[in-house]
């Protein structure tokens, strides 16, 4: 095989493999806001959260006081997520929430992009 | 594997996890035991009150909002605690507030809330099915409590009601889907 042949393979070959590549080297987890609905927590330190998911419809959760904020009339948790899926203008990201949702019993949830916010983004 | 009192002492002044309002700092004094660290419940329970006739539908949205309309709260004080009586379930919280942040290091950490031996002979349930902070956690604890002894019991705030198991978390944890997320057979997703 020629040169150029075994660099076009090598080539075929990277793109291939670049999806799970990616997914199994180890991700930085950035802190992020997620739009979301505030409603009284149960107890005096916590709020009742609802999220809209891109795929299970709203969720709802209790979330520290301290971690729910409000900027420019809407209202945001914070959470995490993965820093390289946030640059890729992927339409829906994971996000790791700080506890499991009712309705699907999950830490993890899938979001808009857009509602999607790095803490030093303008909001 | 568990990390013991002095670890988990040297754990905190790092800056790996953050118990705040721990009742004390030096590793070999109370609240620390030598695999673990007890913690205090705050002045705040939650009574269920009884909501109307429906079962709870966990698929249905709104379940968080629900939970609270259907609650009512109480304030403890020294001279005024709860008396749980046999069978009750009430919801209480710690006072100190976790933080088990899954950034990026090369370790994190998760823990386990364990109920406490005193009150397990007095057939004080303080959670159960839930023990889990997970990594990302932050906040107080909740605790579901129910007394399965022969008396009443009574709650105060500042009792020390559960202790925490603090684990290394192997790996760093990831918001990415794997390829075994949703899968139906042992042989993983297709």
């Amino acid at each position: 095989m020629h040169a150029q042949q075994r660099l076009a393979a090598w080539q075929v070959a990277q793109r291939a493999i670049a999806p799970y590549h990616r997914a199994m080297t180890t991700p930085s987890l950035t802190a992020v806001l997620v739009e979301c609905a505030i409603g009284s927590g149960m107890f005096r330190g916590e709020k009742a959260v609802t999220i809209e998911t891109a795929d299970a419809g709203p969720v709802s959760l209790f979330a520290d006081s301290r971690l729910v904020r409000e900027r420019a009339r809407r209202s945001l948790l914070e959470a995490y997520a993965d820093e390289h899926l946030l640059g890729d203008h992927e339409p829906v990201v994971q996000v790791l929430l700080p506890t499991e949702t009712f309705e699907t019993g999950s830490q993890l949830i899938r979001v808009q992009r857009s509602r999607v916010h790095l803490i030093g983004d303008p909001q | 594997m568990i990390l013991s009192n002095v670890a988990i002492a040297e754990a905190l002044a790092a800056g790996d996890f953050a118990i705040e309002g721990l009742a004390g700092d030096d590793p070999g004094q109370p609240p620390f035991n030598t695999s673990s660290v007890d913690l205090r419940l705050s002045d705040q329970l939650i009574v269920p009150t009884e909501g109307p006739p429906v079962a709870m539908d966990l698929r249905q949205p709104g379940i968080a909002a629900y939970l609270t309309a259907n609650s009512r709260s109480m304030t403890l004080t020294a001279e005024q605690p709860f008396a749980l009586e046999q069978n009750q379930f009430v919801l209480g919280n710690t006072v100190e507030r976790v933080s088990f942040p899954p950034l990026d290091r090369n370790v994190c950490y998760a823990a386990r809330v364990e109920g406490r031996s005193s009150l397990a002979r007095c057939g004080i349930l303080v959670h159960f099915t839930a023990p889990t902070i997970h990594a990302g956690f932050t906040g107080a604890i909740t605790l579901e409590i129910i007394n399965l002894g022969f008396t009443r019991f009574l709650l105060f705030p500042g009792l020390r009601i559960c202790q925490l198991i603090i684990e290394e978390v192997k790996g760093r944890p990831s918001a990415v889907p794997n390829q075994f997320l949703g899968q139906t057979t042992p042989a993983g997703s297709r």
